[in-house]
Parts: structure tokens; C-alpha cells; sequence
């Protein structure tokens, strides 16, 4: 007999309503807010009228919600991730008492603490959150509105930095007039799916690097057949793959690149001629797509369990060895590519774009915000927050010796950014081809093409001279490895393509989304892969379309459309 | 001394359970009317407003609510009938064994994967049924065509959810087998001897009739399992390519309620499930009294 088993329908009731259950009741005026206010409250650029850096009045306990980071912070010896220099030295200036109470690891084991955390009305001061819950906290009134600390007391510098999307991720955090968060922006092209591939591969199979579909099908085929790695098995293994293959903005090993070769927006919603929004899973492109995709499934060249393969086993084949190409970003460098490199020196990649079926390249984005960070309504001085950030900012990003420097003063390599108390990435928009450009220029000893921070300045200095010393010398020190390859292997080819963005018509959910979400992507991934694995024929495609507009994907449809209005 | 003040020290025993079932037992209850409001964490529970029962006609209006249900009830009393079944005849065999010490060990050997939580053993069962797992390779070797994808396969994964519980489960379900084994009185199998009985007469005449009461009870006591598949198992094994066979209520109301926040959905349809589970207790408790004379009041 097994009683109060987690798999009894009792226990959860009972856990779900004792974590609800034990919160008392906190009646707060309600507003429903709408999930689209066109305006900004607050402008980007601009100068603040109170000292952004000055302590506040008395010390005051301010508590946020951690991730872990899982690398190397090039902290002091004994410092750790929650107390360091950075938490003292800012903590001492702003007169902030830092405290963290939850530590997690990053990923949906978080986001599921953050939403029981919200359930139950329990939040900790500073949280951070993705578009779609900070929508939900707005509406359920959970939010600091920071408008008035914001135009107080941001500095110069952050404010200078949300010019660089002009305006739009300050934007998107606004609701009715009010600013309710701190975004962090997303960065331009900063997912754009890249296709990795060994070069030494190719060169010995005598074939060039692929810049399109039928191209990349022949390279494909030479990897799985002939025997690329030279051991005298058939074991290597197509595209690498993964459960997750679309998805709104593009992830690693996805497919999310094939289907925008066939001008297939899938996830995302897209702008049609007469100027109407449509869901993009369900134009008939992606029916061509998904074609392509069941006859690369049909010949092996796509692992053929890569509907069960988790996002994080995905990489385990190209670290093995027996893998040669996969997508991924510009900055697969640090992650697969920095551990590839340490179990095999001699493998030898190179980035690719493939161009879609009119010979030129575009790609999904990142939503125009990628976190944001909120306070927890009611908090004494809301400007904590805001002066954190702007703290953050001068050391990591702009320049230290306007608020006294670095705490890390001449450390090398540099703290990461991680180990500030509140660490929220605020690179510009377009960091990832200005950064680039920077460190160019310098590793061709030319001149800055644009005024840098102090920071960047030596930055790009580090990583270009990093990059002269050539590609041995980096995989000898995995530790330069990925920010030079990244940087200079990486975001080329994205150059070169003149890669267009596309961005979504919209971000966030609807009232019937809100519902039928769970269904629709259901729906939509199960007839996906039922085509590409071949359980079912390429048109029920169609079939798909249908049951998606009856199950509420018109209702959606339509909402979206009169929320653009 | 009257009866009724010696039994006040033993009441005072029972207090602190007591106190403690009531708050984390009983006043938790009432957040069951969670199930009933448009949630608002904002405002409490008793702040947000009272929908009535629209979470529920939403829950019955989920496009795929049929087939969640199916594989649910499939999935949960498939578990129970092999897991009893496994347990029962593994039982059997144990208790014939003459080896005490091999007996032990065996029995302990066996119930271990019970106490393994399924974040491990989903890599586990993952690894094996991969396509280059064990199975494949021995399949291979006997000449099978192709590797099959397993974990993939919606003919296989109910079958592969239900064999994995099952060997997790059936050593520890066999303890009470083998306790109420040794619960039958010696004398019995002596006398059986005497009058010529063989081993499979004695099984049949002395050893099952000893344990049908317990049998009987288990069956009966599992009732309450049958919208149980497994939530912790299926989330740790599955994939959108077997949603059609391997999605149940647990794992829908998991991606419902909090990956998409619809925390009055979950209430509902958890809600729901105790009243089911509920009512099979009941149902149970009394077949249990009439069949197996087993009572608790």
C-alpha cells in the first residue's frame, strides 16, 4: 500500500492548496491592465535628476532570486557567486543589504519555483522574468511601478544603451503609461542559427561549405556515407537534432533554420500582404519544409531519434566525435564547441549560413526583450533597484572610473558579470556586430570604427589579441577559445550573408492563447513530427491547419490582430 | 481507576498528530476552492473572484481530454494488475526457497529500485532503450532488422512505462505477500505432508487460500490508483512523439498549470481526481469489509 505517494492525486491537491493555502489573504487594489499600451513612460536617453549612484536614505534589505551561474566567474579565492566583492562593494555604497534566499540552477526548474512562488504570492524583491509572466504579473497587480524611480534616477549611460532598439524593449515593459520592469534587450542576430560543420571534414571529402539546402543534402549525405572521421564505421551521425526543433525565436541543434530556407516563419507571427498578422506554422511554406525535412528523415541524415533526444543530450554526439554538423549560434564557440575542442584539438569547424530558396539569408530573433527584472509591489525604495542596475553598468559595461573604479581593479580575466547582485545583461542591441567590428579593427591593428567604453575597450583589445595568435595557439588555451573563435568565426559569416532579421509581429499571449496554448503547440509539434518521421503523408499538413484554426488558433488569430490595431 | 481516565495519557499521545493533521492536513482543504475562482495570486484565495464551475466545463472542453483519460486509466490499472501479479507469484517463489540468507538477499536486491527516484532512472531506462542501448544490441544479435526506437513508439511506450513500474515496484509490493506467507500457520503444511501432498497441492490448498484475504485487500486498496499513471515515471520518459499514447492527466495539468501559469485549471483537475480516487476508496473500503473482512472503523 503506498499512501501519501507524489503520485497520489490527494498529495497534490494537498501540496497545491497547502502552498496556497498558508499565504493569508493581502486584499490589494486590482487593475487589469492591457497587454499592449502602445507608449513608453519613459524615454530612452535622456538625464536623470537625482544622484544615480548616491546610498540610499537607510540601509534596507533587498532580496532577489538567483540563477547559478555554471562556469568560471574569475572571482577571488573563497569569493562565490552571492558574496563577493561586487555584493559588498555595492551593497557599501548604495547601503542595500543583498540577500539571497533562493539560488537556482537556470532553466525550466527555476521557472517552475518563480510561477509556485508567484501562486502563492511569496515573492522575493527582485525576480526575473520572460514577457508572458510578467504580463501575468502585471495583470494580477504583483509589480513596483518604477516610472517615477526610473526617470529619477537612471543613469546616463543605461539610459544611452535603450537608445540602441530605440525605445522598443522600454516599451514592451510598459503598461498603461507605467514603466513595471527593467528590461534587458535582445540582442540582434545574437540567435541566429549558424551551421556548424567540421571543416576538415569537408576539405577531405573534397566538398565546399554548403550555403543552401541542396547543398548542405549533399554534405549531409557524404558525412553519413562516407565515412568522414576515417575509422572505417558507418557511425556518423547527420544534422544533430532535438525534441525542441521550432520554437519562437531559434535555438541550438533546433531545425528552426531549415524551415526559414523555405521562407517558413514557424512559431512566429508574421505580417502578410494586405497587412493581417498570421501565425506562421501554418502557411504553406512550412508544408515545404516539412517535406524537405521527412526526406532528410527518410535517408538518415537526421539522427533518427532526435524526437527523444532532450536539449541537453543533443551535444553529446559532436563531442563524441560522430557528429559534423549541427546549428547553433555565433557563440557555439564557448558552448559546445570549447568542450569539442578539448576532447578532439584536431577537429577543425566553421560556421555557414544557408540561404533560403531565393538565395538570401534572413533569420527568426530573439524577442526585442530577453528578461526583465521587477520589483515586488510595495518595496520602500524602489530606486534600489534602478541604482543596482546603474551601478552594474559602470563597472561591467561602461566605465568603472566613474563610480571608483572596478572592486576587481586589474584582476585578469575580469570578474564575469554574474557575480553583481543583481545581474541582469544590458548589451546593446546591436552588441553582436559592433562587438565584433571592435575587435576587428583591432586585431587588423585599424582604428575604432566607433566611440567605446573604457571597458570594451580593453576588452576588445584581450579578445583580438587572443585571436592573432591563430587557431592552435586557442585550442591549446581553452580559455581564450570561445570568446575569440565566437567573435571572429562566428559573427562573419553573419556579416557576410548581410543576414536579415525578422522579427515577430507579436510577443506575449491573448486571453484564448492564454487557454488553448498548451493544445496548439501540442497539436502543432505531434502532426510535425508525425510528417517528418513519416507516420503520416506530407498533406496532412492540411488536416493540421484545420483541427489548429478550429481548436482556437482563429480566435488567437484574431486577437492578435486587434491587439496590433 | 475507570477505563475512561486511563485512556486520557493516550489521547494526549495522539494530540500533536492531531494538531499537526489539522494544519497541514485539513486547513489546507479549503484551498480547494481555489478550483472554483479566475485565481489571482495578488488576491489571495479569498480575494479572487468566484467562477463557479467553469474551470471544470473547461477542463471537459480540452480537445483531447478522451484520450488523456484513456491513457490514464489504461496506463494506471495495467500497473496495477501486472504489478500485484509479479509481486504475487515472485512472492510464491521466495517463500519456497530454503536458503535463508539467499532469501534475504534476493529480497532486498529486488525492492532497492524502489527507493530510486525517477530523475535517475528516466536516464536509466532512456540509455537501454536507446537506439544503440542494450536491447537494440541484443535485438541486433538475434538478427533484428532494424533498431527500434522505443521511447519513440507509441505501440511501445505504454508497454515500457508499465514494464518499468512494474519491475521497480513488484519487489517492494511482495513484502506483504511474503509477511502475510509467514503468517500461515506450519502445522497446516505438515499435516498437508502427512497426507500426501505435493508441492503444488500444498500452493493450492494451503498456501493461496492463507493469503486470499490479503490478496483480495491489495487488489481492492489499489482502486484508488486508477487515474495514478504515474506522473513523476511519464514526465521523466516522455516526448511530444508519444503524447498520443503516453500523455496523462498529471503531465497535461503539469504543462497547464505551471508552465503556463493556470493554476485554478491544475486545482480543478486535481481536485477532481481526489474526488474519483475518493469515491474508489470508498467503494474499496467496503468490498474490502465484505470480501476480505478487512475493517479500519
Amino acid at each position: 500500500m503506498k499512501n501519501l505517494h507524489w503520485g497520489n492525486p490527494l498529495a497534490w491537491a494537498l501540496a497545491f492548496a497547502l502552498i496556497l493555502g498558508l499565504i493569508g489573504c493581502a486584499p490589494q487594489a486590482s487593475q487589469d491592465a492591457a497587454v499592449a499600451a502602445p507608449k513608453s513612460a519613459v524615454a530612452p536617453g535622456g538625464k536623470p535628476n537625482k544622484d544615480p549612484f548616491g546610498p540610499l536614505p537607510e540601509k534596507t534589505v533587498l532580496t532577489v532570486f538567483k540563477t547559478e551561474a555554471d562556469y568560471d566567474l574569475h572571482l577571488n579565492k573563497g569569493e562565490t557567486q552571492l558574496d563577493n566583492l561586487y555584493v559588498k562593494t555595492f551593497g557599501q555604497k548604495l547601503n542595500i543589504d543583498y540577500q539571497f534566499p533562493i539560488v537556482m540552477k537556470g532553466g525550466p526548474a527555476a521557472n517552475d519555483k518563480l510561477n509556485l512562488m508567484i501562486a502563492s504570492n511569496d515573492l522575493l524583491d527582485v525576480n526575473f522574468v520572460g514577457i508572458d509572466t510578467f504580463n501575468q504579473m502585471v495583470k494580477a497587480d504583483m509589480l513596483q511601478d518604477l516610472t517615477e524611480s526610473y526617470n529619477d534616477f537612471a543613469s546616463v549611460p543605461v539610459r544611452e544603451n535603450y537608445t540602441t532598439d530605440n525605445g522598443k524593449a522600454l516599451e514592451m515593459v510598459t503598461r498603461n503609461g507605467k514603466l513595471y520592469g527593467i528590461p534587458a534587450m535582445g540582442t540582434v542576430h545574437n540567435s541566429d542559427p549558424l551551421l556548424w560543420i567540421r571543416q576538415d571534414w569537408l576539405d577531405k571529402l573534397g566538398l565546399k561549405g554548403p550555403s543552401n539546402m541542396a547543398e548542405l543534402e549533399a554534405v549531409l549525405k557524404a558525412f553519413v556515407e562516407k565515412d568522414p572521421d576515417g575509422n572505417g564505421k558507418k557511425d556518423t551521425v547527420g544534422l544533430i537534432g532535438q525534441q525542441d526543433f521550432i520554437n519562437e525565436s531559434p535555438q541550438g541543434y533546433a531545425y528552426d533554420a531549415i524551415f526559414t530556407a523555405y521562407k517558413s516563419y514557424v512559431r512566429n507571427w508574421i505580417t502578410k500582404a494586405d497587412g493581417t498578422v498570421e501565425y506562421g506554422s501554418i502557411q504553406p511554406e512550412t508544408k515545404a519544409a516539412l517535406a524537405k525535412l521527412r526526406e532528410l528523415y527518410a535517408a538518415g541524415l537526421l539522427p533518427k531519434d532526435f524526437p527523444i533526444t532532450k536539449p541537453e543530450q543533443a551535444q553529446e554526439p559532436i563531442v563524441a566525435g560522430r557528429a559534423g554538423a549541427f546549428f547553433g549560434p555565433w557563440w557555439a564557440g564557448w558552448s559546445p564547441l570549447t568542450d569539442v575542442i578539448k576532447a578532439n584539438p584536431k577537429a577543425v569547424w566553421r560556421a555557414y549560413v544557408i540561404k533560403n530558396v531565393d538565395g538570401k539569408s534572413y533569420s527568426k530573433q530573439e524577442a526585442p526583450v530577453a528578461g526583465i527584472a521587477v520589483l515586488k509591489k510595495g518595496y520602500k525604495y524602489p530606486e534600489a533597484l534602478i541604482k543596482s542596475i546603474n551601478y552594474y553598468f559602470q563597472v561591467q559595461v561602461d566605465d568603472p572610473a566613474l563610480i571608483g573604479g572596478d572592486p576587481y581593479n586589474g584582476k585578469d580575466p575580469n570578474a564575469d558579470w554574474a557575480a553583481v547582485p543583481v545581474a541582469l545583461g544590458l548589451w546593446r542591441a546591436d552588441a553582436v556586430i559592433r562587438d565584433h567590428m571592435g575587435m576587428a579593427a583591432n586585431a587588423e591593428g585599424k582604428p575604432m570604427p566607433f566611440a567605446v567604453t573604457k571597458y570594451n575597450e580593453k576588452y576588445y583589445k584581450d579578445v583580438a589579441a587572443a585571436w592573432v595568435k591563430g587557431e592552435d595557439w586557442l585550442k591549446a588555451n581553452p580559455d581564450s577559445f570561445g570568446d575569440a573563435f565566437s567573435r571572429f568565426i562566428g559573427v562573419q559569416p553573419i556579416i557576410d550573408a548581410a543576414t536579415i532579421p525578422v522579427f515577430s509581429a507579436y510577443y506575449g499571449t491573448t486571453p484564448t492563447l492564454e487557454k488553448r496554448k498548451v493544445n496548439l503547440d501540442k497539436l502543432e509539434v505531434q502532426a510535425f513530427l508525425n510528417i517528418i518521421v513519416g507516420d503520416k503523408p506530407v498533406d496532412s499538413f492540411d488536416e493540421f491547419v484545420k483541427q489548429w484554426k478550429e481548436m482556437g488558433g482563429t480566435a488567437v488569430t484574431q486577437e492578435v490582430n486587434s491587439m496590433l490595431k | 481507576m475507570s477505563r475512561k481516565s486511563s485512556s486520557i495519557p493516550f489521547h494526549l499521545m495522539m494530540l500533536p498528530a492531531m494538531v499537526l493533521l489539522a494544519i497541514f492536513s485539513i486547513y489546507p482543504m479549503f484551498g480547494v476552492i481555489l478550483a472554483f475562482e479566475d485565481f489571482n495570486p495578488s488576491k489571495g484565495i479569498w480575494g479572487s473572484p468566484f467562477v463557479g464551475l467553469e474551470n471544470f466545463s473547461y477542463m471537459f472542453q480540452i480537445p483531447e481530454i478522451q484520450q488523456i483519460l484513456y491513457n490514464t486509466v489504461f496506463i494506471a490499472v495495467s500497473k496495477i494488475i501486472f504489478t500485484e501479479a509479479a509481486a504475487l507469484t515472485f512472492a510464491l517463489l521466495l517463500h519456497e526457497l530454503r536458503l535463508r540468507l539467499l532469501k534475504r538477499v534476493i529480497q532486498t536486491v529486488v525492492y532497492l529500485p524502489h527507493f530510486i527516484s525517477w530523475v535517475l532512472l528516466g536516464g536509466i531506462v532512456a540509455n537501454i532503450f536507446s537506439l544503440d542501448g542494450i536491447v537494440n544490441t541484443a535485438l541486433a544479435a538475434f538478427g533484428a532488422p532494424e533498431a527500434i526506437m522505443f521511447l519513440g513508439s507509441n505501440p511501445w511506450f505504454p508497454g515500457i512505462v508499465i514494464g518499468t513500474h512494474v519491475w521497480q515496484e513488484f519487489g517492494f509490493g511482495a513484502v506483504i505477500y511474503l509477511a502475510a506467507l509467514t503468517g500461515i500457520d506450519p502445522t497446516l503444511y505438515e499435516a498437508a505432508e502427512i497426507d500426501g501432498a505435493g508441492r503444488l497441492r500444498r500452493l493450492t490448498s494451503v498456501t493461496l487460500p492463507g493469503i486470499t484475504t490479503t490478496i483480495v485487500l491489495l487488489v481492492l486498496l489499489n482502486l484508488q490508483n486508477v487515474l495514478n499513471a504515474g506522473q513523476e515515471q511519464i514526465l521523466n520518459l516522455y516526448n511530444p512523439l508519444v503524447y498520443q499514447s503516453g500523455d496523462i492527466i498529471d503531465t497535461y495539468v503539469y504543462r497547464a498549470g505551471l508552465k503556463e501559469l493556470q493554476f485554478e485549471l491544475a486545482t480543478a483537475v486535481g481536485l477532481l481526481k481526489s474526488v474519483v480516487s475518493f469515491f474508489f476508496i470508498t467503494v474499496s473500503y467496503f468490498l474490502a469489509s465484505k470480501f476480505a473482512n478487512y475493517r479500519i472503523f
